[in-house]
């Protein structure tokens, strides 16, 4: 009898032995495998893209050099170089003056707007001014073929029946690229 | 080598005979005299008949499991002392009865073989039975200090006695065998080595299902064989280990392995990088850049293509652009013709009045409030 229960102790002994192998032995390290497995599997991966980018050198060469050119030139429109934004404004004021003069236009008033935007920033002036339609036309066109990149919003022209100016009203906007070039 | 005595050649390989001495009958048919401890992986042990009790027996039933049970509850009356080793062997039906040979074990010799974890232990009278198979035969077998006389019977059975030289007469054993043994040949034996001589190529040339008769019990008991065991599970335990250690140092090697030529790889890579960063940097600004002179509406085309569209006598008093979407106000010969030519224009869409046409009855020209959107083509890609 005491011989039946002993064995049956052991018995019930190695059961939870192995149960407990199981448990903290053979389960962690499935788990470990597997993780390892995966691993593998991504490190793999991540050499063969690696190694097909290196063999691309050439053709990022190419693309950053052809990038560059056009961001440059798409870069040329816009204001750079500056310490100030209200430094832009007043520039812009500035060409505007001078596009005025020579378009033969009466600027009647000026109007800083609040600039707005982060990489980009759009920097606008409202002017009002009385002017007949050729002069109105000369002055837009040298707004819109400045060196730089200059729009004009919010455009309003108002003419009377007994008068050959025109009251117009309109925004000029100027923008500046702030970022690494 | 014939398909019957397959198992019976395997269990041949090592033979130990187990009597007032212990002796092993090699391959050559040499016979060596051993001590106990020797006695070790034996293929088969010949028991010697000092070492259990041999009767027949007959039951209405032939099922050996049955019969196992009938015997395991009352073994003293088969039996002249306890014991729970037996062998049966089933020798065939007499008047609806089953008739089975029967040997008893002493359990003390037979925890003693068990040691030596035997294939097969077969009781040496039993073995004899298959010497002269299907004819049956008397056998005198002189030892060194005892006679061991043997009937075989024509349907196997076998019933023996032994005893000092010269105390058991032949004679009188065979006529207690009954009648019908009366023409069987006696065959004699005179020494122990040509006794032993015998087993070698009786136990090859022994039917595998006689065989299981003789398989040991004992041989897959666990606490029995507690050696076995734990040299089984110890193996099995290092095999495990091993497998699970050299796959985890595999995986373990592979993994740094790709770890170090990733890291080698990153850092040939780190200026390439920079450059396809810079890339999409630049990619990314340019889109930008590009995105906001491209949304913008040029005023002078606009004002031009107004110049081209608007029909004869037609005045604007009032012009409002904001964005891409315009306002006229003003005055025509037909409002109607004006909407319908601006709708035809290129890159003006949702053309509409905005408020009611009326016609001035002094000039005769309808006033006109109209509203759509215009697109330009010209992009910069």
């Amino acid at each position: 009898m005491l011989d039946k229960s002993s064995l049956l102790i052991r018995q019930g002994l190695a059961v939870v032995l192995g149960l407990v192998i199981i448990k903290f032995s053979v389960l962690p390290f499935f788990s470990w495998k597997g993780d390892a497995v995966d691993e593998i599997t991504l490190l793999k991966r991540s050499i063969a893209h690696k190694k097909a980018f290196a063999s691309s050198e050439p053709r990022i060469n190419k693309d950053l050099q052809n990038i560059k050119d056009s961001f440059e030139q798409a870069a040329s429109f816009y204001y750079s170089d500056f310490s100030d934004i209200r430094s832009i404004q007043l520039k812009l004021q500035k060409d505007i003056e001078k596009i005025s003069l020579s378009a033969g236009v009466n600027v009647k008033n000026t109007d800083w707007i609040h600039p707005s935007g982060e990489t980009i920033i759009s920097v606008p002036i409202k002017i009002m001014m009385e002017t007949d339609i050729d002069r109105l036309v000369k002055f837009i066109k040298a707004i819109e073929s400045h060196n730089k990149f200059l729009s004009i919003d919010n455009l309003k022209i108002n003419s009377t029946q007994n008068s050959p100016l025109l009251s117009v009203m309109l925004e000029v906007w100027a923008y500046a690229f702030q970022g690494q070039k | 080598m014939t398909k019957k005595g397959l198992f019976g050649r395997y269990f041949s390989k090592k033979i130990f005979y187990v009597g007032e001495k212990f002796y092993q009958i090699k391959r050559d048919l040499s016979i060596e005299e051993v001590d106990q401890k020797h006695i070790k992986k034996a293929g088969a042990i010949v028991l010697g008949k000092r070492f259990y009790f041999e009767t027949s027996r007959k039951f209405p039933f032939s099922n050996i499991k049955d019969l196992k049970s009938a015997i395991a509850i009352d073994p003293l009356s088969y039996s002249p002392f306890k014991t729970d080793t037996f062998v049966i062997k089933k020798i065939g039906k007499e008047k609806g009865e089953v008739l089975f040979n029967l040997w008893f074990i002493e359990e003390g010799i037979y925890k003693i073989l068990l040691r030596s974890s035997p294939l097969i232990i077969i009781p040496e009278t039993a073995l004899l039975s298959f010497l002269k198979s299907g004819e049956g035969a008397f056998y005198k077998i002189n030892r060194e200090n005892e006679e061991l006389f043997v009937y075989s019977g024509t349907n196997g059975m076998v019933k023996s006695i032994s005893g000092d030289v010269g105390k058991n007469n032949v004679e009188n054993f065979k006529r207690s065998m009954g009648f019908e043994a009366r023409n069987l040949p006696e065959i004699h034996i005179e020494r122990s080595e040509q006794y032993f001589a015998l087993f070698q190529g009786l136990i090859a040339n022994v039917p595998l299902k006689h065989l299981f008769y003789f398989a040991n019990p004992g041989l897959f008991s666990v606490w029995l064989n507690k050696k076995y065991l734990k040299t089984g599970l110890v193996s099995m335990a290092i095999i495990v280990l091993l497998y699970g250690g050299a796959s985890g140092i595999y995986l373990n090697h592979t993994k740094n392995k790709l770890r170090i030529e990733d890291k080698r790889l990153s850092s040939n890579l780190s200026g390439l990088l920079k450059k396809q960063e810079k890339t999409d940097y630049y990619y990314k600004i340019y889109r930008e850049l590009a995105s906001e002179i491209n949304v913008y509406t040029h005023k002078l085309p606009l004002l031009n293509m107004l110049n081209d569209v608007l029909p004869e006598r037609t005045v604007i008093r009032h012009l409002s652009i904001s964005g891409n979407v315009i306002q006229i106000k003003g005055t025509a010969v037909k409002g109607s013709d004006l909407l319908s030519a601006l709708s035809k224009t290129r890159g003006i869409t949702g053309a509409g009045f905005i408020s009611p046409v009326r016609e001035d009855r002094k000039t005769g020209l309808e006033s006109f409030e109209i509203r759509f959107r215009y697109e330009q083509n010209e992009k910069i890609q």
